[in-house]
């Protein structure tokens, strides 16, 4: 579904990613855990056209994707819930849903995402009214997944939604994350809660400094020496 | 005298929040300073003169007209020197110094322009209008009454837009956070010429109506552009109901300072607020902090 071939990308002289390789095959989890600064949410960012790349390949359901805009991505079936939430302050949380479906004509079928988004989360139905800004983090969380699926799109990407969650939250959202995977969407998980995000990864690349220094399935990442001593060691995670 | 001053204060105020509304709304959805602002304001004007003179349409035929062509440059301008900075990146430090450099070198070059195809001599547009209405003690002539009738209308209408329309809720969720709105692909080209068409349609209302209180020539946009700059700054950034009070506000200190102060330093008083505006409230009246 998702091939990336040598993808380099600089923010200035500044290279954030050196040669990138990664596939996504249809209805896979897709985890890619790394330290801050690795390259993670460039990566996505470049993914989904916010970022021009410097030089490589994206193909998305075999068509090449670099130097089409994000609106353009998000048309073809690509979304992002980006690193911090960001949902919409002032507008409501029903406003922020709406507008995760700005560029969808089929109006019948928007509809019945919502009602599906909002028995996901069930609280963004009874704050539909509420501004997005007087949610608290882990509703702010949901409402930009749920704003995201409203694009109904065929690859979703997370860009550490556990970050700044309470351990019960995260637990949570990985359950969510593992439905919505369930439920036909593929999923690109971006991480430093590289516990939560290993468990439910079908597979799973390791980011560091620009380059994919691992890959293998979930478990054998978990079970990984290295990796261990790296991302999992010391704090406990979910 | 005081009612009266009060109410030329508000009609000065209302063309001043019209001008800076379009220039808040094009730095809340593109984070662009466009310094040629004032001179879209300024050919907007010459669009309704021109409209008027050359086929000899009335004020208020000319004037939508005038406002449709004004949007028309704007939006080509973006296209033309504003895009092709932005298509890389909208966020990134070096497009933002570039889209400043061009929007000042788009200022000199629209103003010379100006002044090639209608030289210097200074026009006034006649809006058909005459008559006095009496409030009390007030003297307004229907003129002016048709400024502030005009500015109501103006903002009632990008009011409607921006919160009943589609496009609207857009532009306002790329106002509050623009990393949510790239996530969804709401930070699309065509939105922003979008707000580039209204923002040139109410410049042009506002050049058109100054034209009509004062006069209509090539150097008048230098001062619409710097009380937009004020405005802006006093009534938060990219903030409409802020561009709204903040225009009002600076017709009224305006007006007043020059009445019963000194009309000569009358321009000093607007900038000793800004200062303790920008001294005790940073944000701006309706601003927050980012």
């Amino acid at each position: 579904m998702l091939e990336i071939r040598d993808l380099e990308a600089a923010y200035g002289p500044i290279v954030a990613l050196h040669g990138v390789n990664l596939t996504i095959a249809e209805g896979e989890a897709i985890t890619v855990i790394g330290a801050n600064g690795a390259g993670k949410s460039t990566l996505l960012k470049t993914i989904c056209g916010i970022l021009k790349p410097r030089s490589g390949e994206i193909r998305f359901e075999g068509k090449p994707t670099i130097g089409l805009s994000s609106a353009r991505m998000v048309q073809s079936g690509v979304a992002l819930v980006p690193e911090g939430r960001h949902v919409f302050p002032q507008l409501t949380v029903r406003e922020n849903l709406d507008l995760g479906a700005y560029y969808r004509r089929d109006h019948a079928a928007v509809r019945a995402d919502l009602e599906a988004a909002l028995d996901t989360f069930p609280i963004l139905r009874e704050r539909l009214s509420q501004p997005g800004g007087s949610l608290s983090g882990g509703q702010q969380q949901m409402l930009a997944i749920a704003r995201a699926m409203m694009s109904r799109p065929r690859l979703l990407m997370l860009d550490e939604p556990s970050l700044g969650l309470a351990p019960a939250i995260v637990q949570q959202l990985g359950r969510i994350i593992q439905e919505l995977n369930r439920g036909g969407a593929t999923i690109l998980l971006v991480e430093q809660n590289a516990r939560m995000a290993l468990r439910l990864a079908h597979r799973a690349y390791v980011l560091a400094t620009g380059r994919v220094t691992r890959t293998g399935t979930g478990q054998e990442l978990l079970d990984d020496p290295a990796v261990k001593a790296s991302y999992l060691g010391g704090h406990s995670g979910t | 005298m005081l009612a009266q001053q009060v109410v030329n204060g508000i009609v000065l105020g209302s063309i001043y929040a019209l001008s800076a509304l379009g220039f808040t709304l094009i730095f809340g959805a593109a984070r662009l300073v466009n310094f040629a602002y004032g001179e879209i304001l300024m050919l907007g004007a010459f669009f309704t003169l021109t409209l008027m003179s050359a086929l000899g349409l009335p004020f208020f035929a000319a004037l939508p007209a005038g406002m449709a062509a004004t949007a028309l440059l704007s939006v080509i301008l973006f296209y033309l020197t504003i895009r092709p900075l932005t298509r890389k990146s909208y966020t990134s430090l070096q497009g933002e110094l570039q889209v400043i450099l061009v929007t000042l070198g788009l200022l000199y070059v629209l103003r010379e322009s100006a002044f090639i195809i209608w030289g210097s001599a200074p026009r006034k547009i006649e809006m058909g209008i005459s008559g006095i209405v009496m409030l009390g003690d007030v003297v307004l002539t229907r003129q002016r009454l048709v400024v502030i009738l005009i500015m109501a209308i103006m903002v009632t209408a990008l009011y409607l837009m921006l919160y009943r329309t589609r496009i609207g809720k857009a532009l306002r969720a790329i106002a509050q956070n623009r990393e949510g709105a790239a996530a969804i692909g709401l930070d699309g080209d065509r939105i922003i010429a979008f707000v580039f068409a209204v923002s040139g349609a109410l410049a042009c209302v506002a050049g058109s109506l100054l034209g009509t209180l004062y006069a209509v020539e090539p150097a008048m946009g230098g001062a619409p552009l710097l009380k937009a700059f004020v405005i802006v700054i006093f009534g938060g950034l990219g903030s409409v109901p802020g561009a709204i009070a903040g225009g009002l506000l600076l017709g009224l200190i305006e007006t007043l300072a020059g009445a019963y102060i000194s009309f000569a330093f009358k321009d000093i008083f607007t900038f000793l607020l800004l200062i303790a505006v920008l001294l005790l409230r940073p944000a701006g009246l309706f601003g927050r902090t980012r």
